[in-house]
C-alpha cells in the first residue's frame, strides 16, 4: 500500500519542519510549504489524500488558501492546524464555522505527536 | 443599534405617556370647577331663598311693629282728646274764649309734637264748628256746619272716640279725624265734639316711604279699604275693591285675599305679581283700643330684595373666587415648577444617558482591544510551543541512550507544562479582563464527570504518573442532574480538581482512592471530590483558590483559581475542607440546576 500523502502548510518553518519529521516517522509522505502563494502555485490535484493548513498566515490565510485549493481538487480533503482560540476574526462568513465544522476539522495547537496523528487517521477514514 | 431603538421607543412611550397624563390632569381640573362652580350655584341659589324667607319674615315683623306704632301714636292723639274733653271749660259747655283757647293752644302743641295735624277743633252739640286752632297757611271754620261730616255723626251716635275714614278737604287735601265726644260728668249730656284733622299721607310719612311706587313702600286703608295714601294720587281716595283699582291691579285673586285677611283683623304677606314686578306685600291692622281702625300695608318689589341679597351673595363670592383665583394660580405655579424640574431633570437625565453611552462605548473598545491582545498573546504563546513538542518527540523515538532519553523527557515534560501554563495565563488574562465568556448550553453533569473521569484515567495509565493505581470512584446520587453551563469549562473546573486530588494523595494507608460525588438538591447542583490524601496544609488553607498558592511538582498553581472563576461566573461557589473522619480533602462546588423542563420533568425540586 502506497503512503498516503499530506500537504502540510504553515508560515513558521520550525513547525513544519519538526511535523514533517514526526509524519514521515508514522509513514506519511509529506510536501511541507511556509507560503501559502507558494504552495499554491505549485500545487498538485488529485494528488493529496489530505491538506493540513494554518490559519494565521501572512499574505493569505489558511481559510482563503482552502477556498483556492478547493477550486483545484474540490475532494482534497482539509482540516487546519491552529493555535488560534477565535476563529472568527479570520473568515468573512462566519456561517461555515459550525461548531460541528469545528469540532471535526479544526485541529488546536500545541498537540502531541500522536494525538495528531489520531486525528490525521480519523480525518482520512471518513467519508 | 438594537438598544437605541429601544430607548428611543421609550422616550416615544413616555412622551405619549405624558400628554395624556397632562390632557387627564387638564380634564380633572376642568371637572373640579365646573363642579365648584356648579355647587357653588346651588349654595348660591339655597343661601338666596333662604335670605329671601327671612326677609320675608323681617318685613312681616317689621310691619307688625310699624302697625303698632302707628296704632299707639293714634290711641295718645285720642288720650289727649280724652283729656280736653274732660276738662273743666268744657265739660261746663264753655266751648270758646280765652281760657279754651290757651288750653286748645296747649293741647294743640302736645298733638302737633306727636304728628302734624291741621286742626284742633271743637263742634258744639249741634255740630257747629265752635272753636279751632289751625296751623299756620290753614283757614278757621269757626261757625261753620260740620254735619256733613261722617265722623261727626258717628261720634255723636256712638259717644265714643272715632277714627275717621278718609275724607277729602275743600282744600283737595286727603285727611283723618280722629274725633273725642265731649260728655258731661254731671248728667251724661251730649255737650259736643273735639276733634282734630291731620293730613293722611303727613301721618303716615312718618312711618315709610309713601310717596315712590319704585322701591318699598307702604300704604294704608281704612276700614272700608279705602285707600287713604298712595305714591299714585288716583288711587287715593278709592276703595281697594272698585274698579278702578281692580283694573289696575288686574284683578289679582293673591292681593285682594291678602287685603281681605289683613282687614278681617289678621296679620298676613303675599307675594304677586304686578305689572311683571314681582312684589312681596305685608300687611296688618291698626290696632286702637284692642279695634282694628286703619289697614298698613308695606310692598316690596322683590328685585330690591334680591339686589340686598345679591349684594350679599356678590361680596361671597368675591371673596369665594379670590380664594379660589389664589388657589388655582398656587396649584398653576406649582405645577409649572413641576414640568420646568422635570425638564431639567429630563435634560440631565439624557446628558448622564450620553455620556454613559459614551463611555460604554469607550469600555467596548477597550475589552474589544483586551480580548483581541489576548487573542494574540494565546497564538504567540501556543506556537512555539508545538515543534518543541513535536521536536522531542521524534528524538524520543531515534535515541536510545538513557541519559539522553531523560534529558529530552524534560524537554518534552516542560513543553508539556509551558502548554498548561499557557492555557491557565490566558485563561486569567480573561478572568482579570472579565472577558471569561460563557458558551451555555443544557445537558447532563454527569455525563461531563464520567467523560473526564474516563479521560483522567486513561491519562494516567498511558504516562504512569505518580498515583496511577489511584482509584477513581464516581457516584451520582440522582441518574440525571440538568444543568444550563460551558461544558468545556466545566469539565476543566473537574479536571482540575481530580488532577488537585490525585497530586495530593499519597497512598499512606494502601491504595490511594478518590471518591466523586453528584447530587441536585433546592435547586443546587452539588459536585463533591474526596480524597484520601494528607489534607490541605493549614497555612496553604486561606489562600486556597487564590493565584499560585499552592504548586504541585507540574501543577501551574492557577488551576483552583482558575476554577473559582469560572465557578462564581456560573453563579455557583467552591470551598474545601478537610476530611473530619481522617486523612483527605474535600473540594465541592455548587452550581444552580437548570430551571428548564428538562429531561428529568420536575423542573425543580
Amino acid at each position: 500500500m502506497k503512503n498516503k500523502r499530506i500537504l502540510l502548510v504553515d508560515d513558521e518553518s520550525d513547525v513544519t519542519t519538526a511535523l514533517t519529521f514526526a509524519l514521515e516517522d508514522y509513514g506519511f509522505e509529506v510536501d511541507s510549504y511556509n507560503n501559502p502563494i507558494v504552495a499554491l502555485s505549485t500545487f498538485k490535484s488529485n494528488y493529496y489524500d489530505l491538506a493540513i493548513l494554518d490559519i494565521k498566515m501572512p499574505e493569505m490565510n489558511g481559510f482563503e488558501l482552502l477556498r483556492e485549493i478547493k477550486k483545484e481538487d474540490e475532494n482534497l480533503k482539509i482540516c487546519f492546524l491552529t493555535a488560534l482560540t477565535e476563529l472568527r476574526d479570520h473568515i468573512s462568513d462566519t456561517n461555515e464555522l459550525s461548531p460541528a465544522f469545528v469540532k471535526d476539522w479544526v485541529i488546536r495547537k500545541p498537540i502531541s505527536n500522536k494525538d495528531l496523528l489520531n486525528d490525521i487517521n480519523r480525518i482520512i477514514s471518513s467519508s | 443599534m438594537k438598544l437605541k431603538k429601544k430607548s428611543s421607543y421609550n422616550a416615544l412611550f413616555s412622551e405619549h405617556a405624558k400628554e395624556v397624563g397632562i390632557i387627564c390632569i387638564i380634564l380633572i381640573i376642568a371637572v373640579s370647577y365646573g363642579l365648584f362652580f356648579y355647587q357653588q350655584n346651588a349654595t348660591e341659589e339655597s343661601v338666596r331663598n333662604g335670605l329671601f324667607v327671612e326677609q320675608r319674615e323681617r318685613q312681616i315683623g317689621s310691619t307688625k311693629a310699624m302697625a303698632q306704632h302707628i296704632g299707639s301714636d293714634l290711641s295718645l292723639v285720642a288720650s289727649i282728646l280724652q283729656g280736653l274733653a274732660d276738662s273743666s271749660y268744657l265739660q261746663q259747655g264753655e266751648l270758646y274764649g280765652d281760657r279754651v283757647d290757651k288750653l286748645m293752644r296747649e293741647r294743640f302743641d302736645q298733638i302737633n309734637n306727636i304728628t302734624r295735624v291741621d286742626g284742633l277743633f271743637i263742634a258744639d252739640r249741634d255740630d257747629i264748628m265752635a272753636y279751632d286752632v289751625v296751623t299756620e297757611g290753614q283757614r278757621s271754620f269757626v261757625n261753620i256746619d260740620i254735619s256733613f261730616r261722617d265722623y261727626v255723626q258717628e261720634t255723636k251716635k256712638t259717644l265714643r272716640p272715632v277714627f275717621s275714614e278718609g275724607f277729602e278737604g275743600i282744600d283737595g287735601i286727603y285727611r283723618i279725624a280722629i274725633t273725642f265726644p265731649i260728655i258731661s260728668r254731671e248728667n251724661g249730656q251730649y255737650i259736643g265734639i273735639v276733634g282734630v284733622q291731620m293730613p293722611a299721607i303727613d301721618f303716615f310719612a312718618r312711618y315709610g316711604n309713601v310717596y315712590s311706587i319704585g322701591s318699598q313702600y307702604l300704604a294704608a286703608l281704612d276700614r272700608n279699604a279705602v285707600q287713604l295714601i298712595h305714591p299714585v294720587k288716583a288711587f287715593i281716595g278709592v276703595s281697594f275693591f272698585d274698579n278702578h283699582t281692580q283694573e289696575a291691579t288686574g284683578h289679582n285673586i293673591i292681593l285682594n285675599s291678602l287685603i281681605r285677611t289683613v282687614m278681617s283683623g289678621k296679620s298676613d304677606s303675599a307675594i304677586y305679581e304686578f305689572r311683571d314686578v314681582q312684589r312681596l306685600t305685608t300687611g296688618y291692622p291698626i290696632f286702637v283700643e284692642g279695634k282694628p281702625e286703619y289697614f298698613a300695608f308695606i310692598i316690596t318689589p322683590t328685585a330690591e330684595i334680591y339686589a340686598n341679597i345679591n349684594d350679599v351673595l356678590f361680596n361671597e363670592r368675591l371673596k369665594m373666587f379670590t380664594l379660589v383665583a389664589g388657589f388655582t394660580v398656587a396649584v398653576v405655579t406649582l405645577i409649572l415648577f413641576l414640568i420646568k424640574w422635570n425638564n431639567i431633570l429630563d435634560r440631565r437625565i439624557k446628558r448622564r444617558t450620553k455620556e454613559l453611552e459614551k463611555s460604554n462605548e469607550q469600555l467596548k473598545v477597550h475589552d474589544k482591544m483586551q480580548r483581541e491582545f489576548i487573542n494574540i498573546a494565546a497564538h504567540e504563546l501556543r506556537t512555539p510551543i508545538q515543534p518543541i513538542l513535536s521536536s522531542s518527540e521524534v528524538l524520543l523515538s531515534k535515541i536510545k541512550d538513557s541519559r539522553h532519553r531523560e534529558l529530552l523527557d524534560i524537554v518534552s515534560r516542560n513543553a508539556n507544562r509551558l502548554r498548561r501554563l499557557a492555557e491557565d495565563i490566558l485563561d486569567v488574562s480573561r478572568i482579570e479582563s472579565h472577558s471569561l465568556s460563557l458558551h451555555k448550553e443544557q445537558f447532563n453533569i454527569n455525563d461531563i464527570i464520567e467523560d473526564v473521569v474516563e479521560g483522567y484515567r486513561n491519562q494516567i495509565q498511558v504516562q504512569s504518573k505518580v498515583g496511577s493505581d489511584t482509584e477513581i470512584l464516581f457516584t451520582p446520587k440522582d441518574d440525571v442532574i440538568l444543568v444550563e453551563a460551558d461544558k468545556g469549562r466545566l469539565a476543566q473546573v473537574i479536571f482540575n480538581l481530580l488532577d488537585n486530588s490525585l497530586k495530593f494523595t499519597k497512598p499512606t494507608r494502601g491504595k490511594g482512592k478518590i471518591h466523586i460525588i453528584s447530587e441536585k438538591k433546592d435547586n443546587q447542583v452539588t459536585v463533591g471530590i474526596m480524597d484520601t490524601g494528607m489534607g490541605i496544609d493549614p497555612e496553604i488553607f486561606p489562600k486556597l483558590f487564590s493565584r499560585f498558592a499552592s504548586k504541585s511538582f507540574s501543577g501551574t498553581g492557577l488551576g483552583l483559581f482558575i476554577s473559582k472563576s469560572i465557578i462564581e461566573e456560573h453563579g455557583g461557589k467552591i470551598w474545601a475542607q478537610n476530611n473530619p473522619n481522617g486523612g483527605g480533602a474535600i473540594f465541592s462546588f455548587t452550581i444552580p440546576s437548570s430551571q428548564h423542563l428538562g429531561l428529568d420533568g420536575s423542573g425543580g425540586n
